[in-house]
């Protein structure tokens, strides 16, 4: 074949068909892309941000300039902060990808349907956005968002400018300037490039030729190696040619499957060069290209990670972390599956905050389970709204333990720094709280942040004199239980918390401790809360204090069928059954059927 | 192209200028002194250091100048809120000024006061030079050790070289800790380093030898833990202790870490084989150190005698027993300082000799430290435990070792006077001499409660410490973003010999058995 045969094909325009074709691919696939991230995935897109670690400061910087790839993490990081507004960072990461489907479909001069393989990568990194699910809170990867994006970006640029040039000696030097600097400046997708480039280019050419191709690659390669040689701020086991490769792997668990957009996104990348070639030739086999975009997107919409319970979550935790206590109860109202562990603790904190927990902390479904992914993922609130759960709860000691803890482990994040500051103001340490208001100044969408007096004076209405040394060893909801129980707070209406998580023991000694408290703060003239004057009935505990008549019947009702379905049999399971749509918002239910999930 | 190349002398040049600032003509003088950080005030520094820069407190604060004068000139800097002093004007005003002050009056702008001019203070100078180098370690300020880094310091400069960063060998299956580097008679040559987790054990460097070894003998309650070498044999005492950590529900202090057990032991590093020196059942023995002519071991020590847990469990074998009683007993186990005598030849200790009853006072002494003249007696003091980096009424305290009675406990009469200006009302502790003897360099939370910074105080002849000055900064708002805490400084004397490169290398090596 003719080296400048391409060129030829270049020069005949394209025809009105073929650029309807093109712009009915980028308007169809990139529409798709927006709405998928905008609109199904906006909760996701603000978690995203709030737990992507990215600093404005010059330390930080310098951090991530240490190690090949820093650069393209720096810059992913800052672009990941525009989340804030999912559909404004939504739009940038779509751009992003049109612009590359562009580059790619110029630089490879593809015609007909053979356009349809400069979308396979696309959807590779559509997919990569939306298959996290629960590993976005505990992803090591800075810059995981828009990172590969920009890796991608450049190498399409770099892939066009190349394709623009016709003498050897300037596609010599790109290659020399590309293997000197991609490395350091895009990681592992500099090596990509450095591939693409030498399939890009006529590959039947003199011995001579190709020397000095690998000349133009070894050589600075070696000096990128000899640089990095001593350096303390590299990982030892990550490969210096693909440094920086997407590994979702923590001490637990490896999951190799969530690599696959990545492999597929390598892969199209560097088979594009070379199906271009075949699509030249042939052209009418297009529907091939056509077929394996389709594949890619069937392959990528069953990666996206569509779990009701995990987005609801997203959506409660935000709530939580902004204090609309109204917006974390709603989800749970409407729901219409087992809502996880994590939902039933964020709903107790949002109903302890607003003083309802003794009428309606057995309200909601309290059956939470232990969320499953499809792949083996050990998942623990104490790297999602642990924090949150113990600020709001008033141990500001225990959140600011866990935020140093995970922004150590997985960076340093909005979510953490703002949560720091919030503590520190909690405890009246405000030398640290400037710490954190200067750091969050740093960032483009957290610098106006600042916290209430409102929201301080709810949190310390829960914060105790008590001080005792203590330790949750990862289990945030075992810990609240066994600490919260034993609390004794200055009004009843905090007092409520002591006597819902002594309820939730089942202890009734620790029952009737914390409810004698909650008396004498709130009055014996006062009205006991609704499931504590269940409680009451069941511990019985109730003499001498004023019971609803109506609930006292209702709880004779629930004994006696209790007994009926016991006599005839039934086992406890299937008791609990029977009774669960009468009486399954109610604490004897709770109390006499509930089997307490593994917490996590 | 010629102008081009002049414009960009021209804009070096300004660049380059634009340090040194111009005094106002016009202002108003005010009683009151400008809040500045790093507070330098005061500070005693040796003729030796980098510029001590330092930023002005404030928020309206737009400009600020400060004028040095320096027998036989004056000079100003300043600019924005820092005041960025040229290195070279430095040493020439420091070495201008030994034995006598720098004077330092500060002028500040804000859009509403116009200049103001504070009141003038001194810095005094001393003749007696820093060690060239300090190390520490750079950690999160809590029990994650996901990004430790061991670094120095040229405190004549501001160059700071990173030896080892953990990161380097992290990998996705688990990261290590690496703790207590410890080097002997403040010189690098021989050196010791734990590594805890992944590839644990415990790194050794004797004058060019490379070891790492598993420092746990059947008959010892751990691996190695806390390390004092020798101060010219190739030795080191360390603790062995079983500790964990805990954290507080309120206040200040966040997290305590205790021990269940503890006693010490001997490494011979050229026989590669380890003594034991004391495991009592109800002492808990930590924290060792050399008198300077290495004729005794000096160590903390706390009785504790378990009263719930060894009456449930006989054996111990349920650690986590001990751990609560520990735990519920926290403020009860208070330190004393011992000491032993050492044996050179035979390789063992005399009976130990109560030094400092500071159980006695309701208080518990950490960490001490003889000064290389052998006279004093330098410690952290606290209310209680081991752990006085987190304790925020944790100070330092100095004793003369030279008023030790016959039977070798310390006078009571501690001398809180002579310490007074190196401590804060934040937690002090974690100190170290310099080989003169001069010098303490100390990790402190006086800046904001939650991160150590490292701080540097002068310690006179007639052993009386002076106002300490923090570690200078190239850029003086810089510990104001830091999110790491400095740990273990100890004063250097050279360079560390060996690269980032050869101590991975070691780390990743088998680890060998010592020999009992």
């Amino acid at each position: 074949m003719p080296q400048n045969y391409h060129i030829t094909k270049l020069r005949q325009p394209a025809t009105a068909r073929e650029k309807g074709l093109h712009l009915l691919l980028f308007v169809g696939l990139l529409g798709y892309a927006w709405y998928l991230l905008a609109i199904s995935n906006a909760q996701l897109l603000y978690t995203a941000q709030d737990f992507n670690p990215w600093l404005g400061t010059d330390a930080y910087w310098q951090q991530m300039v240490g190690h090949p790839g820093g650069w393209r993490e720096w810059l992913g990081g800052w672009c990941t902060q525009n989340f804030y507004y999912p559909k404004l960072g939504a739009s940038l990461l779509v751009g992003c990808w049109g612009l590359i489907a562009w580059l790619l479909l110029r630089a490879n001069r593809l015609r007909g349907f053979w356009a349809a393989l400069v979308f396979i990568p696309i959807v590779a990194l559509l997919a990569s956005t939306t298959q996290l699910g629960y590993w976005i809170f505990c992803l090591k990867l800075p810059s995981y968002w828009f990172g590969p994006t920009l890796g991608v970006l450049a190498v399409a640029l770099v892939l066009y400018l190349y394709s623009l040039l016709r003498r050897e000696r300037y596609r010599l030097l790109v290659l020399f300037v590309w293997s000197l600097f991609s490395l350091p400046l895009l990681g592992w997708y500099g090596t990509l490039g450095i591939v693409v480039l030498l399939l890009s280019t006529p590959l039947r050419t003199s011995l001579k030729v190709w020397s000095c191709r690998l000349g133009m690659i070894v050589l600075p390669l070696t000096a990128v190696a000899l640089w990095y040689h001593e350096s303390p701020s590299l990982h030892w086991h990550e490969p210096l040619l693909l440094y920086g490769w997407h590994h979702f792997t923590i001490p637990e668990t490896s999951t190799p499957l969530l690599e696959w957009p990545f492999r597929i996104l390598a892969g199209s990348m560097l088979l594009l060069p070379l199906l271009a070639r075949l699509g030249r030739r042939f052209e009418k086999l297009g529907v091939v290209a056509l077929l394996l975009l389709i594949a890619a997107l069937a392959g990528g919409n069953m990666l996206n990670y569509r779990n009701r319970n995990y987005h609801t979550e997203l959506q409660m935790l935000r709530a939580m972390d902004e204090g609309r206590w109204d917006e974390v109860i709603a989800p749970m109202q409407s729901l219409q599956q087992m809502p996880t562990r994590e939902m039933v603790l964020m709903t107790d904190v949002a109903l302890a905050q607003q003083g309802r927990l003794g009428d309606q902390g057995f309200s909601f479904t309290f059956t939470g389970i232990r969320p499953a992914m499809n792949i083996d993922l050990p998942i623990h609130m104490a790297h999602s709204a642990s924090p949150n759960i113990y600020y709001w709860l008033g141990l500001p000691n225990y959140a600011f333990m866990w935020c140093q803890e995970d922004n150590i482990e997985y960076g340093l994040s909005p979510y953490f720094l703002r949560m720091m500051y919030r503590c520190a103001i909690a405890n009246d340490e405000l030398t640290t709280a400037s710490k954190y208001r200067q750091l969050l100044n740093t960032l483009t969408f957290h610098r106006d942040y600042e916290v209430s007096a409102q929201e301080t004076a709810a949190v310390r209405r829960f914060m105790t004199r008590n001080d005792e040394v203590t330790n949750d060893r990862g289990y945030c909801e075992i810990y609240l239980t066994e600490r919260l129980s034993q609390e004794q707070y200055d009004t009843a209406s905090e007092q409520q918390l002591a006597v819902h998580f002594a309820m939730l023991r089942r202890d009734r000694l620790c029952f009737a401790r914390t409810l004698a408290r909650y008396i004498e703060l709130a009055g014996s003239s006062a009205r006991l809360p609704r499931h504590f004057q269940e409680a009451t009935l069941l511990f019985g505990l109730s003499e001498g204090l004023d019971i609803d008549p109506e609930i006292a019947a209702r709880y004779q009702s629930y004994r006696q069928q209790l007994e009926t379905a016991d006599q005839m049999g039934q086992s406890q399971e299937s008791i609990g059954k029977l009774l669960r749509p009468r009486y399954g918002f109610t604490y004897w239910w709770y109390y006499d059927f509930y089997t307490f999930n593994k917490t996590y | 192209m010629k102008q081009l190349l002049y414009t960009i002398t021209l804009l070096l040049l300004l660049c380059a200028c634009s340090r040194s600032a111009v005094e106002p003509s016009q202002y108003q003088p005010i009683t009151q002194q400008a809040s500045i950080l790093p507070d330098i005030t005061g500070a005693t520094i040796p003729v030796n250091i980098a510029p001590l820069n330092f930023s002005v407190c404030g928020d309206s604060i737009d400009q600020c100048v400060a004028r040095f004068d320096y027998p036989g000139g004056s000079v100003c800097f300043g600019e924005n809120h820092r005041v960025i002093i040229e290195p070279e004007q430095w040493r020439q005003m420091l070495t201008r000024c030994v034995g006598d002050s720098l004077y330092v009056t500060l002028y500040t702008h804000s859009a509403a006061t116009g200049w103001l001019q504070h009141p003038r203070f001194g810095i005094e100078v001393v003749s007696d030079s820093i060690d060239r180098y300090v190390a520490y370690r750079l950690i999160p300020p809590y029990n994650t050790y996901e990004c430790i880094s061991l670094a120095y310091r040229d405190l004549e400069s501001f160059d700071e070289v990173e030896y080892y960063n953990n990161q380097m060998l992290d990998n996705p299956q688990g990261g290590h800790c690496v703790n207590c580097h410890a080097f002997q008679s403040n010189r690098p040559n021989r050196y010791q380093l734990h590594v805890r987790e992944e590839y644990g054990g415990t790194v050794v460097y004797n004058e060019g030898r490379w070891g790492k070894y598993n420092m746990k003998l059947p008959n010892t309650i751990s691996g190695a833990v806390y390390p004092a070498w020798h101060p010219t044999l190739p030795l080191i005492a360390y603790s062995v202790n079983k500790t964990f950590m805990e954290f507080h529900t309120n206040g200040l202090t966040k997290s305590e870490v205790q021990d269940t057990q503890s006693g010490l032991i001997l490494y011979d590093a050229d026989h590669e084989r380890v003594i034991p020196i004391c495991d009592e059942p109800d002492l808990l023995e930590t924290f060792p150190t050399w008198s300077p002519d290495g004729q005794w071991l000096y160590y903390s020590s706390a009785c504790f005698t378990y009263q719930e847990a060894d009456a449930l469990d006989p054996d111990n074998r349920h650690r986590i027993k001990r751990q609560h009683e520990v735990t519920n007993r926290y403020r009860e186990v208070r330190y004393d300082i011992y000491r032993r005598r050492f044996d050179a030849r035979q390789l063992s200790f005399g009976e130990p000799q109560l030094v400092l009853n500071a159980s006695a006072d309701s208080l518990s002494a950490t960490l001490p430290r003889i000064s290389p003249d052998g006279r004093w007696l330098l410690t952290s003091i606290g209310g209680y435990g081991c752990f006085h980096v987190y304790h925020p009424e944790a100070d330092l305290r100095l004793d003369d070792l030279s008023t030790l009675g016959q039977m070798g406990q310390i006078d009571s009469i501690a001398s809180t006077k002579a310490i007074a200006p190196a401590n804060s009302p934040s937690a002090e502790s974690y100190h170290s001499w310099s080989h003169s003897g001069r010098w303490i360099v100390y990790q402190s939370r006086r800046r904001d409660d939650n991160y150590t910074r490292l701080y540097f105080s002068y310690f006179d002849r007639e052993g009386r410490a002076h106002k300490p000055f923090e570690m200078p900064q190239a850029d003086p708002d810089y510990e104001l973003l830091h999110l790491r805490s400095y740990n273990i400084p100890e004063f250097l004397l050279d360079p560390i010999p060996f690269s980032p490169a050869q101590l991975a290398r070691t780390i990743l090596t088998p680890t060998r058995n010592v020999k009992p």
